[in-house]
């Protein structure tokens, strides 16, 4: 999860980035207003009051002090623009140490204050009582300047909008960057906590999701505690399963009614191959059509086995199914010169799957069998406890490097051969389908042994 | 015997007309359900071979209007549905036996016989494997046109073996048929039982012969030339 797309992160940089931009707008966005309108000013601060501290600063910047030590105030450019601006504004500056007025002060105003040592005061907002402008305020204040410790009072001066920008710039203090600081993380943790908490229903449907494969198309994500922000996501997602599961569907069907399709031409075929006379060319036909009608009966199964019914509710007599599929090989063994052989398991063993996935696994594999058993060899056909099922033959075998690729559908040894084709692919399909498994061993004294697991009951 | 073929498809219903009329039937073939019930209505079959799915719907519904004609008949279905449950439909439904395509030519001739064969079943032609016949209504055993003469138990292993000629019979079945259910049977039993009739053929010149898979059972064929 990248900062930049993670919710959690976006939400907390716009809270921080709003909330910035409000804190240090506040005075023209709140306290402004409420000036003006002179809503809860108990002070009687006034719009005036914003002007004092620009003026005092004009005052400080006026400051002068020559080589022999005597201080002034000096008319600065500053100083006059802001009189000009402000008729009435006028200032005095005390020496707080023995209470001497600055030259350039205004005597008016100065007389109104008594030039006291004994009290340091630093800030006390006034109003001079003859004044017939009742929103005029002063300030009267102790600050450290460049000439050093001064009493500087400013009084008169007119508001005027740029007041405002000054007052921007003024509240960019460290304190508030200090009291901002804790309302951003209270605001980032919320965002956090808010983010995790609403999407947590939606980590547990992405591990719903997690699980779908294309034989549980049909689930759908539950969108009961989900925020309704992510409602159309997962309803699009639903209707996306269901699209593909119509499809796999469909897909299916199709492949059952090809398969069925096929089954009445095959069936033809082979009752036509019966009317041959008895030539070696009539066995290889015999064999090809028994192939074909193998691999269409697995596409058929394999097609129903994705739909609903999987999983067997019957119990079927292991050694029994296998023992009747084997001996249906038999004439066909018998016809290649091949013998086949049956050993039942010593105890009735039961699995719980259905009859005919266990008699397309065996006969796929007791046909490869017999085709790869040498003449006048015996195909071996077991029955185990647990459900385990092996046909062994004693031909060329499997190369150890195959063991895994024979189960891939159209793998063939070399050109040459005739390959297992798609038959071994579905087996292993087939099985999975009903989590049972397929290895293939080594018989002892050569060839190739496959081992089936079924479900066991 | 003779037997109606109900399938809509003329080339399969004649390939496995030919197969049957090879083991002694005679065949009908009609094409629909409505014409089956009108060749069921003038003679009386004792077997029919039902197609599942006909131009004229699911042949099933038909098997109580076939039943309610001919009580005794047999029916078999032979399709294309291919699944335990419609085998089991098709079972429930009346059927005496199901098949489902492409089946195997012996298998559907020892089907037709081992249905001929249950209670109320008719006489049924002679079994013919090589030089051997075997008249199942008489029990007896001809090679060549000679009478076959046997030991009880062999006469019962080579009806057993003929009657699915070319397919394998069990362990278990041949102990059943030749030794009945109460009687202790032995393989090694069976084994000699087996070699002196093979013996036997042998001597006759009968022009069969017995295999023997382990495990499985035995199968009788045609000699190979």
């Amino acid at each position: 999860m990248t900062v930049g797309r993670s919710l959690s992160s976006r939400l907390v940089l716009s809270w921080v980035a709003t909330l910035t931009i409000v804190f240090f707008t506040l005075p023209a966005t709140v306290y402004l207003p409420l000036a003006a309108l002179r809503i809860g000013d108990i002070a009687e601060i006034g719009l005036e009051s914003w002007t004092t501290r620009r003026a005092r600063i004009l005052v400080i910047d006026a400051l002068r002090a020559d080589a022999s030590g005597t201080r002034r105030i000096e008319l600065t450019r500053g100083l006059l623009v802001h009189m000009q601006r402000n008729p009435e504004f006028r200032f005095a500056v005390f020496e707080p140490k023995d209470g001497g007025l600055l030259p350039g002060s205004s005597t008016e105003l100065a007389s109104h204050f008594a030039p006291s040592t004994k009290v340091e005061s630093f800030g006390s907002m006034f109003h001079l009582a003859d004044d017939p402008n009742s929103d005029a305020r002063g300030y009267d204040r102790i600050a450290e300047t460049p000439i050093g410790r001064m009493r500087i009072i400013v009084y008169g001066a007119y508001f005027h909008w740029d007041d405002v920008l000054q007052q921007l710039y003024n509240h960019l203090k460290l304190i508030n960057f200090i009291a901002f600081i804790p309302l951003c993380a209270a605001v980032a943790a919320v965002a956090c906590f808010v983010v995790r908490r609403c999407l947590a229903p939606l980590r547990a449907a992405a591990a719903e999701v997690a699980v779908v494969d294309v034989n549980s198309l049909d689930r759908q994500i539950a969108s009961m505690d989900l925020p309704t922000e992510v409602l159309p996501f997962v309803e699009a997602v639903n209707d996306a399963f269901d699209r593909v599961r119509d499809g796999v569907e469909r897909h299916r069907r199709f492949t059952a009614n090809a398969a069925h399709e096929l089954r009445t031409p095959v069936a033809i075929l082979k009752a036509r191959v019966d009317r041959l006379n008895d030539k070696p060319l009539k066995h290889d036909i015999e064999r090809d059509v028994r192939r074909i009608q193998t691999i269409v009966d697995q596409l058929l199964i394999l097609a129903r086995l994705g739909g609903a019914n999987k999983k067997s509710d019957r119990e079927i007599d292991l050694g029994h199914t296998v023992l009747a599929i084997t001996a249906d090989y038999m004439p066909i063994a018998i016809d290649n010169r091949r013998t086949i052989e049956f050993e039942p398991p010593p105890a009735r063993v039961a699995a719980r799957v259905d009859g005919w996935v266990v008699e397309s696994v065996v006969a796929n594999l007791v046909e490869n069998a017999v085709r790869a058993e040498p003449e006048d060899g015996t195909v071996v056909v077991r029955v185990l406890p647990g459900a385990v099922i092996e046909v062994a033959d004693h031909g060329d075998g499997v190369a150890p490097e195959d063991r895994e690729r024979i189960f891939e559908a159209f793998w063939r040894k070399n050109d040459a051969s005739r390959g297992a084709g798609l038959g071994l692919a579905i087996v292993r399909e087939l099985l999975d389908e009903l989590h049972g498994s397929i290895e293939v061993r080594t018989t002892e004294g050569g060839g190739a042994t496959f081992v089936v697991r079924l479900p066991s009951a | 015997m003779r037997i109606l073929i109900v399938e809509d498809q003329r080339e399969m219903a004649a390939l496995i007309a030919d197969r049957i009329n090879d083991a002694g039937f005679v065949t009908d073939h009609v094409g629909d359900i409505a014409e089956a019930l009108e060749a069921l209505r003038t003679r009386d079959y004792p077997l029919v071979l039902l197609d599942r799915r006909l131009p004229d719907g699911d042949s099933i519904g038909a098997v109580p209007t076939i039943r309610g004609l001919r009580p005794g008949i047999r029916i078999v279905f032979v399709t294309a549905l291919h699944s335990t449950d419609d085998k089991i439909s098709g079972l429930d439904a009346g059927a005496d036996d199901y098949l489902s395509k492409p089946f195997d030519a012996d298998e559907l001739v020892a089907r037709i016989r081992a249905s001929l064969r249950r209670p109320g079943g008719r006489s049924q032609p002679p079994i013919v494997v090589g030089n051997l016949s075997f008249d199942l209504e008489a029990r007896e055993a001809q090679v060549s046109g000679r009478p076959f003469v046997l030991h009880r138990r062999e006469l019962l292993l080579l009806e057993s073996l003929a009657r699915r000629a070319g397919r394998a019979v069990t362990h278990d079945s041949l102990f059943e048929d030749i030794y009945g259910f109460g009687e202790a049977a032995q393989i090694d039993a069976l084994k000699m039982l087996v070699s002196r009739l093979r013996q036997r053929l042998k001597d006759q010149g009968a022009g069969v012969e017995i295999h023997a898979a382990r495990g499985i059972g035995y199968l009788l064929r045609k000699a190979r030339p």
